[in-house]
């Protein structure tokens, strides 16, 4: 046989087997699939029956404020009956209705408060998900660890405290800010100072995650955030700097000044002068019209973007200045920042319209249109 | 004189079965990377939620360009849909270029323009703005209309870019359909790594889709062939082909119907390259040479999900244009970048995703035409056996159909867009039925692609569309 119709022949088979095998698991899958997620929506209605006898069925007279030893052994006796069942049942079919359990419990998580709230932990730690969860966290594979990390935030699990603050320094990214969630959601706004110690080379995108859960907590965060801005890692205080700005504490201001005048990196120098000028603090008012001559670009645009925020008529003449001679959008900027100032700038701008300085008064144009003073010109 | 004939046509046919077995091999590696990298976002994305991160100040702004030329029946309704999407601070600079129809007019009608004072600076050399124009209605404050001289889809994507006042571009198609969260979901590589300077996302073919008020509600299967051809086509080339390149860090196509860019990367390669109809390619071609040539280190990322859905041509006309524009592009790109092709200084790029393009998308359909003509001559010199030409037409079928379900299984461990089994099985028909007559065609229209390249053809073409509502019609991007 020649040696081409042997390839043609082997290519020919394989081709083959992957096409129809492909193909088969995928019809055959697509169509267990409608089946499987009716099966798992009926064990979840089963399970969600069960949780809600279990959860919020009332505490007996002679249990309510006793210890908190025998309010566990009576939800002890709650959580028997469904797990001789669970042990009746074959491993993959108990692993469904262990994870739809969870599932419901941890729906509820977000919900309870109280002996309620007891009661559902009591069950994490029972039903085993807790220690089942913290041995997922040093899975070799990410997402495996990335998913525990959530699931013990959400079931505020104490006793994984030591494993999560470990996995803030995971190799993965995802697995870090899972993590960090998740200590936040157990211990609040405390969590924050381990976080910042450990966290490193925070994104812009995780940034976003933790901002939105640091937040939450606003004021009770700030001795952290003040506390992170000595991290030695530039993305930690960075993100500080953004969220003192946005929470707007005034004890902010002081170690924002200190940082927008004298610390090494240009980038968060920049960062912590708008951050001043969104504090709207007067004081830092000298310091902003100061960085408007550094001959660092970024500085004076953090400068002029500051002093925009806090519109004070006093820097309306160094604005000019830099309206008059800098590249196009710093002098658009300028321009912006003098109008804020209210009646005095938009004076001055006005001045500026069909002046001497052809792009001056184009500049000075625009910035009025846009601040809604001079509209242009309608077109029908 | 016969003898030398008939050894040139059957040494060109040994040449085809090697070339087919090469590009079977490479096709099957990038299958499998592309599983890999489809896998790992799947499971990466599980973890975050756009919904809520959508509200925050810290997510960067963006400015997203749609030129338009000759749409006055769907301009309205794309740019409304435009100014709906769910992201926190944005801008829709809408770029008239040049229509010679009522597409202005129907903007300012509809969005109460007024000329603006507004100044640009003229970053990347483009065609003269007419002028620029402002919503006066506050719901539209982030709407910038531009009216510029004709110039063509690249020169007023240029313009598009110096007006722009943010950072990050997207560029799209006016006729494109965008998912509520495309815009956070393009942005998100930029925001986990600061290298990345261009983002694409998956194009979709909306023809069979239900579409309310400019969005997609339903997925489904048009009832026409030529569609659903193109659905598994572009599940291909987006989901085993693009993703493969993203984990490369080879992507050098980013679909101009939706790509995000880092502007200052973009002015830094020289913007849009307007006398080229690839011109999509070519500016992703340029970033990447433009920073190999630096030495800096970047990413040109892909995002699977299905953000943007297009309106795929249902005459066989439409779709004969597109591709022969589509190969004129790509022979243009390879053309201007000829010089990186095999070139080391390029790394992945030069040795590996440019000889990918030029030697199995840009030769593969030309290979493969002339491989045809070849059998029928050899055939008709009674040269060949008939048992062996069967068996090549069977193994080159089943590969066809393989990487078909290679890339429908692709879709299905990810996005499962198509809920009915029904759609799957038709989907795994249609990969089947396409390597019959359907595939030749394509083939023809790619060749022809060259043929018109080198007779000078410029210029997009009209396609008509059937557009998304009931009574919408319209036209490609042309160039006077």
């Amino acid at each position: 046989m020649p040696l081409v119709l042997i390839i043609m022949i082997s290519l020919a088979v394989a081709a083959t087997a992957f096409a129809t095998i492909a193909a088969t698991i995928l019809v055959i899958n697509k169509s267990l699939n409608v089946r499987r997620l009716a099966v798992h929506r009926k064990i979840l209605t089963g399970y969600s029956m069960r949780a809600a006898e279990l959860i919020i069925g009332p505490l007996p007279d002679r249990i309510a404020g006793v210890s908190a030893g025998r309010r566990f052994k009576y939800y002890e006796t709650l959580a028997s009956p469904t797990k001789r069942m669970h042990n009746r049942l074959g491993r993959r079919i108990r692993e469904l209705h262990r994870n739809a359990l969870k599932e419901v419990l941890i729906g509820l998580a977000r919900d309870l408060t109280g002996e309620s709230f007891e009661r559902l932990v009591y069950f994490f730690y029972s039903f085993g998900f807790v220690h089942e969860e913290i041995s997922r966290l040093t899975d070799r594979r990410w997402w495996i660890r990335a998913q525990a990390a959530r699931d013990l935030g959400l079931m505020r699990a104490r006793r994984s405290i030591t494993a999560l603050t470990a996995a803030i320094e995971d190799s993965d990214a995802d697995v870090q800010m899972q993590a960090m969630q998740a200590l936040i959601s157990i211990v609040g706004a405390d969590a924050l100072g381990a976080i910042f110690r450990l966290a490193r080379n925070i994104s812009p995108w995780s940034a976003i995650e933790l901002s939105q859960v640091v937040l939450r907590y606003r004021d009770q965060s700030v001795p952290y955030l003040l506390e992170g801005l000595r991290s030695t890692d530039q993305s930690v205080v960075l993100f500080c700097i953004d969220m003192l700005a946005q929470i707007g504490f005034v004890s902010a201001v002081e170690p924002l000044r200190e940082m927008a005048q004298a610390y090494p990196n240009v980038t968060i120098r920049a960062r912590s002068i708008v951050a001043l000028g969104e504090l709207g603090d007067e004081r830092a008012e000298g310091l902003f019209r100061t960085e408007l001559s550094n001959p660092n670009p970024i500085l004076r645009i953090a400068a002029i973007q500051s002093l925009q925020r806090v519109g004070s008529p006093a820097a309306v003449p160094p604005l000019l200045e830099r309206v008059h001679s800098a590249p196009i959008q710093e002098r658009i900027l300028a321009a912006r920042a003098v109008a804020s100032t209210g009646d005095p700038g938009v004076e001055e701008l006005k001045k500026l319209v069909g002046g001497e300085g052809r792009l001056v008064g184009k500049i000075a144009e625009q910035v009025l249109e846009e601040r809604g003073i001079s509209a242009g010109t309608r077109i029908r | 004189m016969i003898d030398i004939l008939h050894a040139a046509l059957f040494t060109y046919f040994a040449f085809s079965v090697v070339y087919f077995i090469a590009i079977n091999l490479v096709y099957t590696v990038l299958l499998l990377i592309s599983y890999r990298e489809v896998q790992y976002y799947m499971r990466h994305n599980s973890f975050s939620d756009y919904r809520v991160m959508v509200q925050s100040e810290l997510v960067p702004p963006v400015s997203i360009l749609a030129p338009a030329y000759n749409e006055e029946a769907t301009v309205v309704e794309s740019v409304k849909s435009l100014l709906k999407l769910s992201y926190g601070k944005y801008e829709v600079v809408v770029i008239n270029d040049g229509s010679r129809d009522n597409t202005l007019k129907e903007l300012v009608d509809e969005f109460d323009l007024f000329a603006s004072k507004k100044l640009h600076q003229e970053m990347i050399r483009a065609k003269k703005v007419r002028g620029i124009y402002k919503s006066g209605l506050p719901q539209y404050r982030n709407l910038i209309v531009v009216d510029k001289e004709n110039g063509g889809k690249a020169d007023a994507l240029n313009v598009g870019i110096n007006v722009s006042q943010y950072e990050y571009v997207c560029a799209i198609d006016a006729d494109s359909l965008l998912e509520d969260d495309a815009l956070m979901k393009v942005m998100k590589p930029f925001m986990e790594d600061a290298r990345v300077i261009a983002t694409g996302g998956i194009v979709r073919i909306v023809n069979g889709c239900e579409v309310v008020n400019g969005r997609v509600v339903r997925v489904g299967l048009s009832r026409k062939f030529l569609p659903v051809f193109q659905v598994i086509e572009y599940f291909r080339a987006f989901l085993s082909g693009r993703m493969a390149w993203h984990g490369l860090n080879g992507l050098l196509i980013i679909s101009g119907a939706f790509g995000m860019f880092k502007k200052s990367a973009a002015i830094e390669a020289g913007g849009y390259y307007p006398a080229t109809v690839g011109e999509d390619m070519e500016l992703v071609v340029r970033m990447h040479r433009t920073k190999l040539e630096k030495r800096e280190e970047y990413r040109v990322a892909f995002v699977p999900d299905p953000v943007c859905w297009t309106e795929a041509p249902e005459s066989l006309n439409g779709l004969g244009k597109q591709r022969n524009r589509w190969h004129r592009g790509l022979l243009d790109t390879l053309s201007i970048h000829s010089d990186m092709l095999l070139n080391r200084r390029y790394g992945v790029v030069g040795m590996a995703a440019m000889p990918y393009f030029f030697f199995v998308e840009l030769l593969g359909p030309a290979v493969e035409f002339f491989g045809y003509v070849v059998v029928v001559l050899l055939l008709l010199f009674g040269q060949f056996n008939l048992d062996m030409l069967v068996l090549f037409f069977i193994v080159a079928v089943l590969y066809g159909v393989m990487f078909s379900v290679g890339a429908v299984l692709l879709e299905e461990v990810s996005f499962r867009r198509y809920p009915k089994p029904g759609d799957l099985l038709l989907l795994l028909f249609i990969g089947v039925v396409e390597n019959f007559g359907y595939r030749q065609l394509t083939a023809w229209w790619r060749v022809k692609g060259f043929i018109d390249y080198y007779r000078g053809k410029e210029g997009w073409g009209t396609i008509q569309r059937k557009g998304f509502g009931p009574s919408t019609s319209g036209s490609q991007h042309a160039k006077r």
